[in-house]
């Protein structure tokens, strides 16, 4: 249970190719929600008092 | 990484798994993340990253200070990898103009290679502390493993089991934040511990070269600094090497593709096994084999190369041509 509300504190957001489509905000297996835009990140972490979890994910 | 302020994010590109933790400004509370020389996924597990998430909401509750501290960006400008002009030379050829994180430092010493700037050495960016004989915990990831004997460490006086706490004056949490503080390490190093419950301020005296020590063939943008083998290639396996009278651990690589025009002029054949490369009989793996070039020689040497063909030792000469 603390992993999970540990989890929910956290907002993430993995990089990805901007000439690609951009992923939309997605609940992973109903946990984390991924937010694909890091200002939109950063603005919900100002308004939540929360830190950022920033991933970079580089598949070749 | 198109569109990435890499003056913001300032991480080992070489690297396919990079995070951070930071507040809403942008500044580091710590990073997580990394590899040491033998493993790319040796500093990367559950438990540390459980325990680098506590880190950083205790970090965050407290509001701990995060000015000058070198976990922090350095540049002040937005920098986008896109205006690099070796970048754009290579999106120009590429449909989907994406930009990986190894380009990014590609493209980097491909513009120092430009401006007659590169030295070999700059493929080695934020070193593992088993260059200076550290290996860190992997799961806790400032305590201490071990110490490799006669290792600058070693005799600096740093233990196994101790815990860093401080690297050159930077609080660091995890493997990735000790990488970070080592990348601006030029001569002095000072580690703070605690060991016993104690406090000790041990000052590493780094060899030369420190950076450079191991196995650099998994830094993908190592191809800038120098020449490539012009053949791709495939490890023997036991049983193969034993069939064609080859030791163990000796070096045995079978070409399996080749496109550069100077092994072809060697005389380099498909189906050829690669028995000894510039003298050397290491068992190395076809990356092992190309970062030997990479780091010892430069476009423009010679390199002999014994293959056995059909059941026969050839020997050749691979003039690698200037100018690439």
């Amino acid at each position: 249970m603390k992993t999970l509300l540990f989890s929910l504190l956290l907002s993430t957001m993995p990089m990805w190719c901007f000439a690609q489509e951009k992923p939309q905000s997605t609940p992973v297996d109903g946990k984390i929600e991924w937010v694909f835009d890091l200002e939109q990140a950063r603005k919900k972490a100002r308004d939540s008092d929360k830190p950022v979890f920033i991933v970079f994910r580089c598949e070749r | 990484m198109n569109g990435i302020n890499i003056n913001q994010f300032q991480f080992e590109y070489d690297l396919t798994w990079m995070s951070f933790f930071q507040n809403y400004e942008g500044k580091t509370y710590l990073r997580y993340g990394g590899r040491n020389d033998k493993n790319p996924e040796s500093h990367l597990n559950q438990k540390s990253l459980v325990s680098a998430m506590k880190t950083a909401l205790a970090k965050h509750k407290s509001k701990a200070s995060l000015e000058f501290n070198q976990l922090n960006p350095k540049g002040e400008n937005v920098l986008v990898p896109e205006q690099n002009p070796s970048a754009q030379k290579l999106l120009a050829k590429r449909e989907n103009k994406c930009i990986h994180c190894h380009e990014v430092k590609s493209t980097q010493l491909m513009e120092l290679k430009g401006e007659g700037k590169l030295k070999k050495e700059m493929v080695f960016t934020y070193p593992s502390p088993e260059t200076f004989g550290v290996e860190i915990d992997p799961i806790r990831q400032t305590i201490i493993k071990t110490v490799a004997k006669n290792s600058n460490a070693d005799s600096a006086g740093l233990k196994t089991g101790d815990e860093i706490v401080m690297v050159n004056g930077n609080a660091v949490s995890t493997y990735a934040d000790i990488t970070r503080v080592l990348e601006f390490v030029d001569g002095n190093l000072n580690v703070e511990v605690t060991r016993g419950g104690e406090t000790k301020n041990v000052d590493v005296r780094l060899s030369k070269g420190w950076r450079t020590v191991g196995d650099s063939s998994w830094r993908e943008s190592e191809h800038v600094v120098g020449p490539n083998s012009g053949f791709w290639g495939k490890k023997l396996s036991a049983g193969q090497k034993k069939r064609m009278r080859l030791d163990e651990d000796q070096l045995g690589l079978r070409i399996t593709v080749i496109w550069g025009a100077w092994a072809k002029k060697a005389k380099l054949k498909q189906g050829d096994v690669v028995v000894s490369l510039d003298g050397k009989t290491d068992d190395w793996s076809i990356k092992q084999l190309q970062s030997y070039l990479h780091m010892n020689k430069d476009w423009g040497d010679k390199v002999e190369i014994e293959v056995m063909r059909g059941g026969r030792s050839v020997t050749t000469t691979m003039a690698l041509p200037k100018g690439n």
